[in-house]
């Protein structure tokens, strides 16, 4: 059964390969652009912030759009029906797929976040908590990377079941729209139950003080953590229905 | 029974690819599956790998559905099942991974008696990339073998190597179906031989009385499909 399952996960690596190489050179130059294309530090703050948020932005895209035209390539393969025909179990299938774009994109926030912060604790003289940013970015990882991965997942499971009958456009506008309700009554529900835990003290914050010649502080800010237990049950739900799901799909 | 269709149908939208199909094959046969294009062929061996569900009717095979038995029948499907940049020690590492029942010793003896060059999939020639699959599939202890145009598209020099790897392969407990064009160099494989047409079941006789009747088994496909 851990053979099988790492044997999965290495034909996911195989698969990222290239994206994770794209992403590294993004992290790069997400870095280095600002620090030679800036003409002074203030300009340098705003543009590391702003490559790092776009970088962010991009990077997600990316993944997300690349593994799922992998995914449809593939399932146009043999592989895909030697996968399907293979003893490994519907949940290693699943978990080996959802861990390989959301493994690549934590590790890719938490070295960009840390990257970025570092250059901005170099440039600015400010103490640069990069432990802290790598657990923010691990944060942030739980409560969208993650649910988002099994979110994508299942729907392409979702579609994928219903292809053979010729349906897949109506099962996508299904998904979508059963995608839209749930979202809504998260939301609902994360502003109803927010702040009744102890919050936690993950997220450093580089400011810049005018006031005080420009000098850069970093203050730590509390974020709310029942966001990312509902969203970490989010993607739990996903993934258990991506693998009953699974066992239905058609080729 | 290893396998047994009752009333099998199967629509893909408004296509019927098969309809009311009725098979029985015990343990240890050779079956020819063989019919012209869009016969239903592929479907059926699909369904019984357990890629497909019946849309009526009901598959057995090993005794259950298809996918319960997975593990036990070795499937090689038509588009290939290898990606561009699978050399044969990584074919050798996904298939040790996947199938318990894989046998490393007969993989490796077979990429040499096939003369599999040791390079990506990419780069081999429909040929040589069908002898790593073949290679790969027959290296599976396998109760069941579904073998879905295993000589499609292939010169003649890989042709006559795939047969003499499935001859070399071969266990008498195990029941191998094979779907092929090719029936004229394929025929001295099989024991039975059933032909589809337009997703039916037309003939399906052992191989052996065509012979005593004077008849080879391509001579049949003519008889039947011209």
């Amino acid at each position: 059964m851990t053979r099988s399952f790492g044997v999965l996960i290495w034909l996911e690596w195989k698969r990222l390969q290239t994206l994770a190489a794209i992403l590294a050179v993004m992290v790069f130059l997400t870095v280095l652009i600002p620090i030679f294309f800036s003409p002074d530090r203030i300009e340098l703050f705003g543009n590391l912030y702003g490559a790092r948020s776009a970088a962010m932005a991009a990077g997600l895209v990316l993944t997300l759009g690349l593994t799922v035209f992998s995914w449809a390539r593939e399932r146009r393969t043999g592989l895909f029906q030697m996968l399907l025909g293979s003893p490994a179990s519907a949940a290693q299938l699943v978990l080996a797929r959802f861990a390989g774009p959301a493994a690549l994109l934590a590790v890719f926030l938490v070295v960009l976040n840390v990257a970025t912060d570092a250059a901005l604790g170099h440039f600015f003289q400010a103490k640069a908590h990069l432990g802290l940013s790598a657990l923010a970015m691990i944060y942030v990882s739980g409560i969208t990377v993650f649910p988002i991965c099994a979110w994508v997942l299942l729907g392409f499971i979702f579609v994928l079941t219903f292809r053979s009958s010729g349906v897949s456009l109506a099962a996508m506008l299904v998904f979508l729209g059963g995608s839209g309700t749930l979202g809504a009554l998260i939301v609902e529900l994360l502003n109803t139950i927010s702040g009744r835990l102890a919050k936690l003290v993950i997220w450093p914050d580089f400011r810049l003080q005018p006031e005080q010649g420009w000098t850069c502080v970093v203050k730590v800010e509390q974020v709310y953590q029942e966001p990312l237990w509902v969203m970490l049950g989010v993607t739990l739900g996903c993934l258990v229905l991506s693998g009953v799901l699974w066992r239905e799909v058609e080729v | 029974m290893v396998v047994r269709l009752c009333g099998v149908t199967k629509k893909y939208g408004r296509v019927e690819a098969l309809r009311g199909v009725d098979l029985e094959i015990p343990c240890g046969q050779v079956v020819g599956l063989l019919g012209p294009n869009g016969a239903g062929k592929s479907t059926l061996l699909r369904i019984l790998a357990g890629m497909c569900f019946p849309s009526t009717g009901t598959v057995e095979v090993l005794g259950g559905p298809p996918r319960r038995h997975r593990a036990r029948i070795a499937f090689l499907p038509e588009p290939g099942c290898l990606l561009p940049w699978m050399t044969p020690p990584q074919v050798e590492r996904l298939a040790r991974g996947l199938f318990p029942d894989f046998q490393v010793q007969r993989f490796r003896e077979l990429l040499e008696f096939l003369e599999v060059p040791a390079r990506p999939a990419g780069t081999l020639s429909r040929g040589e990339r069908q002898r790593l699959e073949l290679a790969l599939i027959t290296s599976r202890n396998a109760d069941l073998y579904l073998l879905d145009e295993p000589l499609g598209g292939v010169d003649l020099v890989s042709r006559r190597r795939i047969l003499q790897g499935l001859i070399r392969t071969w266990r008498s407990e195990a029941t191998t179906i094979i779907s092929t064009h090719e029936v004229h160099e394929a025929e001295g494989l099989f024991e039975r031989v059933v032909f589809l047409n337009q997703g039916r079941v037309v003939l399906d006789e052992m191989a052996e009385n065509l012979r005593a009747q004077g008849r080879s088994v391509a001579e049949t496909f003519m008889e039947v499909f011209s």
